[in-house]
């Protein structure tokens, strides 16, 4: 695979990763988008001159794992390539986590009639949900939704999103999987989908199937920024990959210690091409 | 106090009213406050900024402590230049909502890539290595070892992180490296790296001078260059098709010869040009480069005369002590070759042969005005400071620099903060003995040693002040002179003289400002 190679030293591990270019039709995306989010981001593209940061790409399926709503807009704006950050997927550094839906709500509605129609079911304590449960947690009690197969499941997940929505009339922010789950604060409902694995993610993306936005949250332990590749470069139908080399071997990289705050927070460590 | 430093990148959030091209506006104000920089021990290695959302990162190397500092030096410079077309503000960059966080750089600094790059080129098999095993050893003696930093830069000279990998198995077999966290030289590899590095620098055939010796019309012999026709040609407007062509002919034609006469070069040059380029006046305009001084009239009071080398120098001499300082002749002297530099790229294109050119003598003091910065930056900052003031800034941006170059881990970055401290530890000293500096370390600190030469001749027992000056200018030649990647015998040895040079700094300009708080006590 041409472009530039690094090798990022993990504590114990590796991680590679090629900078490149894609293009555009060939990759994958394994989820849908939040349409006024892609609104936001086209109107910064149409300023731009660059793209500054690569979406990140499993090298072997060229499934999209993180940068779907840049593909989206690129693609939108009929943009030919894209700059990507290829990885090996099945490098156990890279993990899957999932985003729960938490909805904060003023009053405290019973949610069990509603529940049944999904065929909810109560458990007694929120420590017995597991990873791979599509579950409900609320006012310190938590309930299972029953699913055959994923791709059911993230469909219930999204009839579930609307429809609790609709019910607390409040619009859902989305939270790491990696806080506590002290759930059944009173004022605050937790959808929880079930985590995929890697293998799932792959073979969903490559059915054509799109999750529902927020499906997946994957930890890149390792993150390139600031590559800034032109655009005018991308909207050509042809490019030859030593010129993006050539573009990259010119910006210096900075490992930045982390956490740090770029739009948004990254706890991995990034490389900053400055 | 001992200084710590740190690579940081810093934010910054630029709020702009009016579309201005913001990049060259920053590039402005970090160039404004170069110098106060130097006073807080502070480096910008790089910046990058993101139009849309107005974030301004600066990758600096800095002391943690001057890091507020820092940052408002910077706001403030920023602010002045965009005016009230925009707002500057920190942008915090840590949950803990300052605008700062620890970076590392992952890549060598220009120069030592650069010797990486012809490393790889270069790098021959050796007795007991391989060629990427030789590569690899230069890869890890000029990252410090640093595993991370390694494994990147490897990426920038198309070497697989694989590759890098297994190579350092096997130099650890061999016995060379020992590997860690990172990779520490063992004896032998030392051994052969000091071997090694200095057969990767330019050889001295690739640097040989020609034997070839030009006359010119006054008897003055010089070596003849082709770099130096190249250069003539180029200043002279001739395009650079035609400068690849007649550049590489001339020299094959020139190269049996013993002694030539400039005009027959010249002839030669002049007849090539009119054969490629018969339209065109391309042969006219460099025969009047050539001789333009003889072309050139200046008129002044006492009428007309021609322009001549003394004219010039005197020229030089009146604008260059505008600023009460005297200009030492070697100063005089480049200052000069610029005046006419720029006096034949104006009249080049508008003579041919025969024809005369009339300079005012305002005129020709505007010209020596204006390519006086490019000579000595202390006549411009000069203009807005006394030279007290002046000297006292340098002395303290010397200490500093030098004080920073412990902390630096790139060889080549080292140098160049070597070269900037001993310019201006230098600049401080011929100020304060009367005499305007010039950009050049090199040609200050010689005219330094002359000066300390003249007053030891005065004084036999020299103060321990000049003393101090004399072995701080042996050590500084020596630091300038040496190598931007030293084998690690070479490192061994400079580390030593920056270790003695920044002591010397330090006492000199403890004594500097002694004598000078006590001067100005006595009226």
């Amino acid at each position: 695979m041409a472009g530039l190679k690094l090798r990022v030293l993990l504590h114990g591990a590796t991680l590679d990763l090629t900078l490149t270019v894609s293009r555009i039709e060939e990759l994958l995306p394994h989820e849908e988008v939040i349409p006024d989010y892609l609104e936001a981001l086209e109107r910064a593209f149409r300023v731009s001159v660059y793209q500054r940061n690569p979406i990140i790409v499993d090298e072997r399926s060229m499934v999209i794992l993180d940068g779907t709503h840049r593909w989206a807009v690129m693609r939108k704006m009929g943009y030919k390539w894209i700059a990507t950050c290829l990885v090996d997927y099945r490098n156990p550094s890279i993990r899957v986590g999932r985003w729960i839906r938490a909805f904060r709500s003023k009053s405290i509605v019973d949610v069990k009639p509603f529940l049944r129609e999904f065929g909810g079911i109560e458990v007694k304590h929120p420590n017995e949900i597991r990873e791979r449960d599509l579950a409900i947690i609320w006012c310190g009690k938590a309930y299972k939704v029953h699913y055959e197969h994923i791709e059911e499941a993230y469909s219930l997940l999204k009839n579930l999103e609307g429809e609790v929505s609709k019910l607390l009339d409040s619009r859902p922010t989305y939270i790491p999987d990696i806080v506590s789950l002290n759930a059944g604060c009173r004022d605050e409902l937790l959808l929880l989908p079930p985590t995929l694995s890697k293998e799932e993610v792959v073979r969903i993306a490559l059915k054509g199937v799109l999750l529902p936005p927020k499906s997946t949250r994957h930890v890149i332990p390792a993150r390139p920024l600031g590559i800034n590749i032109p655009l005018k470069l991308l909207a050509k139908s042809r490019i030859d990959v030593k010129s993006l080399e050539g573009i990259l071997k010119q910006r210096m990289p900075v490992m930045v210690k982390t956490p740090i705050i770029l739009e948004r927070k990254y706890e991995e460590i990034v490389l900053y091409f400055m | 106090m001992t200084k710590v430093l740190r690579d940081y990148i810093l934010g910054f959030r630029i709020r702009q009213r009016g579309r201005r091209d913001l990049r060259r506006l920053i590039q402005v104000a970090l160039s404004q406050i170069s110098m106060e920089l130097g006073g807080l021990s502070a480096l910008v290695r790089n910046w990058d900024f993101e139009d849309v959302s107005g974030l301004l990162l600066l990758h600096v190397v800095a002391d943690p402590r001057s890091l507020e500092d820092l940052s408002s030096l910077v706001k403030s410079s920023l602010s002045n230049i965009i005016g009230e077309e925009g707002e500057v503000d920190e942008a915090p960059l840590s949950s803990q909502g300052v605008n700062y966080v620890q970076a590392r750089s992952m890549l060598p600094s220009p120069i030592t890539l650069g010797f990486l790059l012809r490393a790889k080129q270069k790098c021959g098999e050796l007795k007991t290595v391989n060629r990427l095993e030789a590569l690899t050893l230069v890869l890890a003696y000029v990252t410090m070892g640093d595993l991370q930093r390694m494994a990147v830069t490897s990426a920038f000279l198309d070497l697989d992180p694989e590759d890098l990998s297994k190579t350092l198995k096997s130099l650890r077999s061999m016995g060379l490296v020992e590997l860690g966290e990172n990779v520490k030289l063992r004896d032998g590899g030392v051994k052969l790296l000091n071997e090694l590095i200095p057969s990767l620098r330019l050889v001295s055939e690739e640097a040989k001078v020609s034997p070839v010796k030009v006359l010119d019309e006054s008897g003055g012999v010089e070596d003849f260059s082709p770099d130096k026709l190249a250069s003539s040609l180029y200043k002279a407007g001739i395009s650079y098709p035609l400068v690849s062509r007649i550049v590489p002919a001339i020299s094959r034609m020139v190269k049996e010869e013993k002694i030539l006469s400039k005009s027959y070069v010249v002839s030669m040059v002049c007849s090539m040009l009119q054969e490629l380029e018969p339209a065109k006046a391309s042969a006219a305009r460099f025969h009047a480069y050539v001789y333009a001084l003889q072309q050139i009239f200046v008129k002044g009071r006492g009428g007309l005369r021609r322009l001549s080398w003394s004219y010039v120098r005197a020229i030089s001499r009146r604008v260059l002590g505008e600023r009460g300082l005297k200009p030492p002749s070697r100063l005089v002297k480049i200052h000069s070759e610029r005046i006419v530099e720029e006096i034949k790229s104006r009249i080049t294109w508008s003579l041919y042969g025969g024809e005369v050119w009339v300079l005012g003598e305002s005129e020709l003091l505007n010209i020596a005005k204006s390519v006086a910065p490019y000579v000595s930056r202390a006549w411009v900052d000069l203009s807005s400071k006394d030279s007290t003031t002046l000297m006292l800034e340098y002395l303290e941006e010397a200490v500093n620099l030098i004080g920073l170059t412990d902390g630096v881990e790139d060889y080549a970055e080292r140098k160049l903060l070597t070269m900037k401290a001993i310019h201006r530890f230098s600049s401080a000293l011929l100020i304060w003995l009367g005499l305007l500096p010039s950009n050049e370390a090199e040609i200050n600190v010689g005219v330094l040693r002359g000066e300390v030469r003249r007053i030891a001749a005065k004084e036999p027992a020299l103060s321990s002040t000049w003393g101090r000056v004399k072995r701080a200018c042996s050590l500084s030649l020596r630091l300038l002179r040496s190598p931007p990647i030293p084998a690690p015998n070479e490192n061994v040895e400079i580390r030593r003289a920056l270790r003695e040079l920044s002591t010397l700094f330090s006492r000199i300009r403890v004594e500097v400002e002694r004598k000078i708080s006590y001067n100005t006590q006595i009226p």
